[in-house]
């Protein structure tokens, strides 16, 4: 009821449990969103016309559609449309995993283009394909060039869990609602939220830096100088 | 070009899978009659969650619990989402009835079916303590700021009496409309009665004018589920013709 206390206590362990849906539901997401997003930065730089309008497309849209509209799609119109309904839940990881999936590409095919042209020549003047070329000479670099941002992309996607409330995820935002809502206290509880977020965001920042640091190409300027 | 597709091709099996995985998940496979409702649990007393022991409950929740039992159903499933979503959730199967303090209109009745009513609320104008506003009828409103909740009768109300004539806005819940309120974002805030009432006890805000809307709040289901809908009706006359209903009324309105 309105206006009912609640001891801290007892909102922590909501909000905490509403903050382990919320790292769940971003792990996945960005597990799916590199699944789907190396390839199509692949399609993007190494492929030929039909796939690289492909790749366009896919990533394009995703990236012009907000968060909000992607999961209305997901949860809402495509059990009309296919008579296939998805849980709440697994909505939710692909509407946030396709659409960091497009985010992703772009953060892999600018590390892709980065390497550069030289080595890819020098590659194919020892007789490796294009392939080989791909496989040992230019992923291993793009993939720790893009450490720094791929980082940021998960604290994008860890902070956008909270739209997942609109189809019925509970998570951190939505359990301090129900606080709000109980108690009306917003400043308290959305304020506790807020350093929740915080806190689960500032280790990963500091993270980057130092896998920038570690696996950041020495000599090159590139990941190993960049602050995120 | 041909060499590289069986790269493409792992991570993208590799993704698909992931997806089937996903779409398992949605058989339940059990034998048990279970009711699917759906509400938006911020909207105390009707729904709220019950921080003690993280269920979601409320009068309305307690009244859709009664009338499954007397359906016999097995079991109540609340699912908890955004007002705005209760609608499309019914229209696609994602739950059987809603029940969230709905007021039963003309445009809602286009696309779901309603029970009889259940409950009659007004919109109530709520001003902060002290402030000298006076309002003894909708046109006071003009020129004022105006708060409501998004996606309610009240908001519905405003826009269409007021919209050109006042500054209108929109908040995603009642306490965030009634903050705003108390910070001065806004002059009032018009919102359902029975909440208005417990917030009148809470925050040092009181209600200067009622608009009789006489609005009706109804459970929903989906438009032509007539079998579930008249099963709902039958159950729901009995319970407000017993005295269930008022230790209900009681449990949740009571002082």
């Amino acid at each position: 009821m309105i206006g009912t206390a609640v001891s801290l206590d007892v909102a922590m362990r909501m909000l905490l449990e509403g903050a382990k849906m919320t790292v769940v539901l971003s792990v996945l997401s960005i597990i799916l969103g590199l699944l789907l997003g190396l390839p199509v930065a692949i399609m993007e730089t190494y492929g030929g016309r039909l796939l690289r309008y492909v790749a366009m497309v896919y990533e394009g849209t995703l990236r012009g559609i907000p968060l909000l509209a992607i999961y209305m799609v997901i949860f809402f119109s495509m059990p009309l449309l296919t008579g296939i309904g998805l849980p709440a839940f697994w909505a939710a990881v692909i509407g946030l995993g396709i659409r960091s999936s497009a985010y992703q590409s772009q953060i892999f095919r600018s590390t892709i283009q980065a390497v550069g042209e030289g080595q890819i020549e020098a590659a194919y003047s020892l007789g490796m394909s294009k392939l080989e070329t791909l496989r040992y000479v230019v992923l291993p670099q793009a993939i720790r060039m893009a450490v720094p941002a791929w980082m940021n992309e998960y604290v994008i996607v860890l902070k956008d869990t909270s739209i997942a409330l609109a189809i019925g995820i509970v998570e951190l935002t939505r359990q301090a609602q129900y606080l709000v809502s109980i108690t009306g206290e917003p400043f308290r509880y959305y304020g506790l939220a807020a350093f929740l977020y915080l806190i689960m965001v500032l280790p990963l920042t500091y993270l980057a830096g130092v896998l920038a640091r570690k696996y950041g190409i020495k000599g090159t300027g590139g990941a190993s100088n960049v602050r995120i | 070009m041909k060499g590289k597709s069986p790269y493409i091709g792992v991570f993208i099996a590799v993704s698909l899978l992931l997806a089937v995985a996903a779409s398992g998940c949605i058989s339940t496979g059990t034998k048990e009659k279970v009711l699917v409702v759906g509400t938006s649990a911020d909207f105390p007393p009707f729904e709220y969650k019950n921080a003690s022991n993280g269920q979601i409950t409320g009068f309305d929740i307690s009244l859709i619990k009664l009338i499954a039992k007397k359906m016999g159903y097995d079991k109540v499933e609340v699912k908890d989402m955004d007002f705005d979503s209760l609608i499309p959730a019914l229209q696609t199967g994602k739950v059987d009835v809603v029940i969230a303090g709905m007021t039963i209109t003309q445009e809602r009745e286009k696309v779901v079916d309603f029970s009889i009513p259940y409950w009659e609320a007004d919109q109530a104008v709520l001003v902060r303590k002290g402030s000298g506003i006076k309002v003894s009828s909708v046109d006071d409103l003009k020129g004022k700021k105006i708060g409501v909740e998004k996606g309610t009768t009240g908001a519905i109300y405003v826009k269409k009496h007021l919209g050109n004539s006042s500054t209108i806005k929109e908040y995603p819940t009642y306490v965030a409309a009634t903050e705003a309120l108390l910070n001065g974002q806004v002059d009032a805030v018009v919102l359902d009665s029975p909440v208005a009432k417990m917030f009148s006890k809470k925050y040092s805000v009181e209600i200067v004018y009622t608009i009789k809307t006489g609005e009706h709040y109804g459970i929903a289901v989906k438009k032509g589920n007539k079998k579930l809908l008249d099963g709902i009706n039958n159950a729901l006359k009995a319970i407000m013709n017993s005295p269930e209903w008022n230790k209900l009324v009681e449990e949740y309105f009571g002082s």
